[in-house]
């Protein structure tokens, strides 16, 4: 299987949040990178590029674009990369590596094993196609009946953001089903009984679809 | 390809670090799951089981069984399963997936996009199967240079940990070449109660 030559970042935050992102590339050959920003509804909105050397990195200077909105990142390369993402504000950090369809971070069912009813559960998902997708939502609480469900429909290259007020903040788990190609984060904000204020845990949706090679949009 | 049953976290800590690992039965149904615990040099050392019901969690009661030594666990299922563990200390959280081959999480080749000039970045192999495995490292600097290299042999299930000093505290990046697959966790730690835990990126 090849390496990506294309990740996916669903979130640039915007506001006081700090955000890092640190491309590489991995192959042995020199590189054409471009980074092109989007805004919710998927408009280019900034972009970027660079060469770079075999195994040089390249911190992104997407950070002062987002100040106003939140925005998603697409790192397109001629030769193999990856990349991962640092989103800081005081002792808080998302971090997350660049979601691919190589990688196994890029599906079309998503499940995140952890919801955790007092914090703040927050979900930004990301359609990385260029046709319009339906979002099904599954939140089960941890017995693994179902609590509720909700969906959305996404435009090409937009995202989506929903938090507790969706997933009725149970203690369980969250499954995402989608007719396209998605990347999701979750970013749980602890509070209260777990844990002081000011920590944060960012993960990726663990792919349990995992034949997303067939649908290849390289 | 099929959701494997049978994911690998490379460290449950010891001490004060409070580790919380949960998994999931992804499957319509019921799946008989077990959790093995290894110590640094593969021997297993403690075991639980459970039945879970389709999508019914468990949280595996492992940090209190295990609070002396860092060791490594296995969850093996009949069925398809996910997991993820936090590993706590104050305001500092590592996150990290269940790691499987099928979720492209264990490999032969990693790499980490980051290393980090003065933080403390800590990195723990997992080799998963039965087999010794030759483990070497490349440390390089932001521009791609070489900074430095060393090897590792790591035993059957066992682990190999090294630290800022073996990799020269560089700011740059890691890369692993194993001849077994095996899974690699880095623990990023800022200093000011800040971490970051994250899961070698499978090149292989």
């Amino acid at each position: 299987m090849p390496l990506t030559n294309r990740l996916f970042f669903p979130q640039v935050a915007a506001g006081v949040w700090a955000d890092w992102v640190q491309v590489v590339n991995v192959s042995g050959e020199t590189s054409n990178v471009k980074a092109v920003a989007r805004n919710r509804g998927g408009i280019v909105l900034w972009y970027a590029d660079k060469v770079l050397n075999p195994f040089q990195g390249w911190v992104i200077p997407v950070e002062p674009v987002s100040k106003q909105q939140d925005l998603s990142l697409e790192v397109i390369s001629n030769k193999a990369i990856v990349g991962e993402r640092h989103c800081h504000l005081g002792t808080e950090v998302l971090a997350f590596p660049g979601a691919s369809i190589e990688m196994g971070t890029v599906g079309k069912r998503l499940f995140f094993p952890e919801l955790v009813a007092g914090c703040l559960d927050w979900f930004i998902a990301f359609n990385i196609t260029d046709a319009e997708t339906n979002i099904n939502c599954i939140v089960r609480d941890d017995n693994g009946s179902v609590v509720k469900m909700f969906g959305n429909r996404l435009g090409a290259m937009c995202s989506w953001a929903f938090s507790d007020a969706e997933t009725g903040n149970t203690q369980g788990t969250l499954e995402m089903v989608s007719d396209q190609l998605i990347a999701c984060e979750r970013h749980l904000h602890y509070q209260g009984t777990y844990h002081p204020n000011g920590v944060a845990v960012g993960q990726l949706g663990q792919v349990i679809d995992l034949d997303t090679l067939s649908s290849p949009i390289i | 390809m099929p959701v494997g049953n049978k994911i690998y976290f490379p460290q449950i800590a010891a001490g004060v670090w409070a580790d919380w690992v949960k998994v999931v039965n992804i499957n319509d149904l019921p799946s008989y799951v077990q959790a093995i615990v290894r110590n640094p040099l593969g021997q297993i050392v403690w075991n639980a089981n459970n039945t879970l019901q389709p999508y019914q969690a468990w949280v595996i009661p492992v940090d209190s069984a295990f609070p002396q030594e860092n060791v490594s666990l296995t969850v093996v299922s009949e069925r398809p399963i996910v997991g993820e563990r936090h590993c706590h200390l104050g305001t500092e959280v590592l996150a990290f997936p269940g790691a499987s081959p099928e979720m492209k999480t264990v490999g032969t080749r990693l790499f980490f996009p980051e290393t980090v000039y003065g933080c403390h970045d800590n990195f723990r192999l997992m080799n998963i199967t039965e087999y010794y495995a030759y483990a070497t490292v490349i440390s390089r600097d932001i521009n791609g240079f070489t900074f430095k290299r060393f090897s590792n042999q790591i035993p059957p299930f066992g682990l190999w940990i090294f630290l800022d000093t073996d990799i020269g505290n560089v700011q740059g990046t890691l890369e692993i070449f194993c001849t077994q697959p095996i899974v690699g966790e880095r623990h990023l730690h800022y200093g000011n109660g800040v971490a970051v835990g994250q899961l070698g990126q499978v090149l292989s």
